[in-house]
């Protein structure tokens, strides 16, 4: 969370989609934003337009906030469905394979081997592999440390089909441990 | 969300790697770029798709009008039996029917194997003219409807 964002949001300002105002508010969310467009498999121009695209539906719903919930948590929710449907529309983007089985013989734990600039690349490819959801859990709750409660809020849904999301993700992301040969 | 230290490890293995991905920087202000497609859609344009192509939705509708006009013409001449001869030679042969045009160099067109069906053939063409243009429509639309969450 940036600095800007621990101070109250301008919500009267941003009602009236007063530039400044919205000018902070892509400034205090965009990281999150980027990071589940990237989490996606986005990059570049794609992922820039696809951000773009948040902020623009989130500027045409602004006159409607209500503070019923945090301003972070409705935008995230705007975002959520904005990426989501822009991926469905990238939807005919191949289908990305597992890496080959290449045993390493200095077989060590996940979180030693990890380090390797190569495995956290793999690990990447594979998140944005993952089905759209579950990907989107992998990255707010491993990258960004939110819990699986504040994840179902944005995700409008239950705990528990969070916690399923995060555990689905993490059986395909074992694989790729064990087929790199590492064991924990 | 985990359970047993197999987890666990795993677990801590994705946390790392995540956090270890850069973050990503815009090439170019996210600021403008949301407003521009604000204002492009305020002005009648539809919002970009991935390509980041923009359509103008009225140029669509008015096209698209032009077209239905036209296929309900086709569709009412042929359900009508509006004479269509001066366009083309028909000729008839017992159950079959060749559609020749006027032109001397008769290019043989195609066969009808009912006899008087043309009204039938036409109306066929004016259905799949509709469906082309349906289909074109949905091919080239880029974008959904927008459910924006209450707060």
């Amino acid at each position: 969370v940036s600095e800007s964002a621990r101070e109250p949001p301008d919500v009267s300002n941003l009602r009236r989609q007063a530039p400044a105002a919205f000018a902070r508010l892509i400034a205090d969310h965009e990281r999150i934003v980027l990071g589940l467009g990237q989490s996606l498999g986005l990059s570049g121009a794609d992922l820039d337009d696809a951000a773009a695209e948040v902020f623009a539906d989130v500027y045409r719903a602004l006159p409607t906030f209500q503070e019923r919930s945090e301003l972070s948590t409705w935008v995230y929710r705007i975002a959520y469905r904005t990426i989501l449907r822009i991926r469905h529309q990238y939807r005919k983007r191949p289908a990305l394979d597992l890496p080959p089985d290449d045993v390493d013989p200095r077989q060590g734990r996940p979180d030693e081997i990890v380090g390797h600039d190569e495995m956290n690349a793999i690990l990447w490819k594979v998140v944005a592999s993952l089905e759209p959801r579950q990907a989107m859990a992998v990255e707010l709750h491993y990258r960004r440390g939110w819990s699986v409660d504040r994840i179902a809020v944005v995700m409008e849904c239950p705990n528990g089909t969070v916690k399923t999301l995060l555990s689905r993700a993490r059986d395909r992301l074992r694989m790729v441990f064990e087929r790199k040969g590492v064991r924990p | 969300v985990n359970s047993g230290p197999q987890n666990e490890a795993v677990d801590l293995a994705i946390r790392l790697a995540m956090r270890k991905r850069p973050e990503h920087t815009p090439a170019t202000s996210l600021l403008g770029l949301a407003l521009s497609k604000v204002n492009a859609e305020s002005l009648g344009m539809r919002r970009s798709g991935p390509s980041g192509l923009v359509r103008c939705s009225r140029w669509s509708r008015v096209t698209n009008a032009a077209a239905a006009i036209l296929i309900a013409a086709v569709v009412i001449a042929g359900a009508y039996g509006l004479d269509v001869d001066s366009l083309w030679t028909l000729s008839q042969d017992q159950d079959t029917v060749y559609v020749q045009p006027s032109e001397p160099d008769e290019v043989y067109i195609g066969a009808i194997s009912e006899p008087g069906s043309e009204e039938m053939m036409l109306a066929a063409v004016g259905l799949v003219l509709v469906l082309l243009c349906f289909g074109m429509d949905r091919a080239l639309s880029t974008d959904h409807a927008v459910c924006i969450p209450s707060s």
